[in-house]
């Protein structure tokens, strides 16, 4: 349960994935030989349960100044790291207009 | 127009627990929670607690409300189950992540007390474990149409909104029903070991149309984020419950050990009594600052308030536990009589062990988060 991220992550040019990523490392509980890929889905691999969800939500939205919408709100949207990168990219394309 | 500030509502809850508790073995021997009850706890605004005060709630902060949760719950656990339901599980979470509609349509309302609303996501084969769901959803036209069974709801059979959750293989969502949509039926229950006033029941919904403005939040939100959004702030209602329980069995056991003689001497002077009332106070004061530092932690949206609420949920319920069933002790025969309340406080005291997550569910959080936290890199 480590802080949300710096404002400096909300620079345009970060990378998103690496600091999803990183966020994940800190925040799993790894007591398997499994190692984190980006496409593991972090639920059904047992990296997280359900209740980490909310504090993804809120990681992302402050760390990369971004609102996620109602219709967003799907466990499968932040399954994995690269579904969770694609979601921070459309709505950054979306703020952007 | 009620007194908003948190002095005036603190004041209020301190005048309306004192007439409640004398009541409350009475509620509690009856299964009955008096619609007056209700509607003084609604006419004081202790059910738009948490709401903020845009939609017409008290916006106490979260330590005035756990203060309040704490005041109300010495006094009678199934009033104070109805600020866990009501007010924490619903009304706040609709007010947090939810479409300006559905504020719009409900949140007013449940801030006032003008409707009551319940908590329905448990059933016969599923508590904690979502997959276990089987009451279904499924959309036509512009409604879901809901089809399942829900059991130990709380408050269901008074409520007149549930906020229900319903599986489409595997996709669960949550979606506000109206008590009178045709196709739901409450089934009260009865015989239950603590919240008896509580107007338990189970929830039968057949063939329910809910209109799609009803869906809180996205398809797919409903036990990842509705559901555990909800059951964060009710198990910070929990939490103060266990507080209220451990110093109302506290005190109890206190008045009764300074009075009661044996051998010649008040058993008070017995140091094996004395070791229960040391623990029981050191039980009680450990227990509210955990319940404080998380009620902190809230107010300033921290990341580790979800641990933090966790925490200090499973350790007041354990101390509720303790305190309350050393209370009896105390009090002997007397404590295994309903002419006291030590034998309610300790069938209370177990309910907050398994409701909002069971104490097994919390040390398997706890034990994750010591996990991620506290190993050392490298």
């Amino acid at each position: 349960m480590h802080d949300s991220g710096s404002p400096v992550d909300a620079a345009p040019g970060v990378d998103v994935r690496e600091s999803i990523r990183g966020y994940l490392r800190d925040n799993i509980t790894v007591l398997g030989d499994d190692e984190l890929r980006d496409d593991d889905n972090i639920f059904d691999k047992g990296f997280v349960s359900s209740i980490f969800a909310m504090q993804l939500l809120a990681h992302i939205e402050s760390t990369f100044d971004v609102e996620v919408p109602d219709d967003y709100l799907s466990l499968q949207r932040f399954s994995s790291v690269e579904r969770m990168t694609e979601m921070v990219e459309e709505l950054r394309k979306v703020r952007r207009g | 127009m009620v007194d908003r500030s948190s002095d005036a509502v603190l004041e209020r809850a301190r005048a309306f627990a004192a007439e409640l508790a004398p009541r409350a073995a009475k509620f509690d021997r009856e299964e009955h929670l008096p619609r007056e009850v209700v509607e003084r706890m609604a006419d004081s605004g202790f059910l738009g607690a948490t709401v903020p005060v845009e939609w017409g709630g008290l916006g106490l902060t979260p330590l005035e409300y756990g203060e309040l949760t704490e005041v109300i719950g010495k006094a009678c656990a199934s009033t104070r189950a109805l600020l866990t339901v009501h007010t924490s599980l619903v009304a706040e979470t609709l007010a947090g992540r939810t479409s300006r509609r559905i504020k719009e349509k409900y949140l007013p309302d449940l801030a006032s007390g003008r409707r009551i609303a319940c908590f329905a996501l448990s059933e016969a084969d599923a508590g904690s474990d979502a997959e276990g769901m089987s009451t279904r959803y499924v959309k036509k036209d512009d409604v879901f149409v809901l089809d399942g069974h829900k059991k130990w709801i709380s408050f269901a059979g008074i409520a007149d909104v549930f906020l229900v959750f319903a599986t489409d293989n595997g996709t669960v969502s949550a979606f506000l029903v109206d008590r009178e949509t045709p196709g739901v039926e409450i089934r009260p229950m009865s015989g239950m070991l603590g919240n008896r006033a509580a107007h338990m029941a189970e929830v039968v919904l057949s063939g329910v149309e809910v209109p799609a403005e009803n869906l809180v939040s996205g398809i797919g939100a409903g036990f990842a984020f509705v559901a555990n959004t909800a059951l964060f702030h009710g198990r910070y209602s929990i939490a103060w419950a266990g507080v209220a329980l451990a110093q109302a069995a506290l005190e109890e056991m206190c008045t009764y050990a300074a009075r009661r003689v044996q051998f010649g001497s008040r058993i008070g002077s017995f140091q094996l009594v004395q070791r229960m009332i040391a623990d029981a106070v050191t039980g009680v004061s450990a227990a509210r600052e955990l319940c404080r530092r998380a009620g902190r932690l809230r107010a300033e949206r921290s990341p580790e308030v979800i641990a933090a609420t966790n925490i200090a949920k499973y350790f007041s319920s354990t101390v509720a536990c303790r305190v309350t069933s050393d209370a009896v002790q105390v009090l002997g025969g007397n404590g295994c009589w309903n002419g006291y309340p030590a034998e309610r406080l300790f069938r209370e005291a177990k309910i907050l062990e398994i409701i909002e997550g069971t104490s097994q569910v919390q040390q398997t959080l706890i034990a994750d988060f010591g996990l991620t936290t506290f190993t050392k890199k490298g």
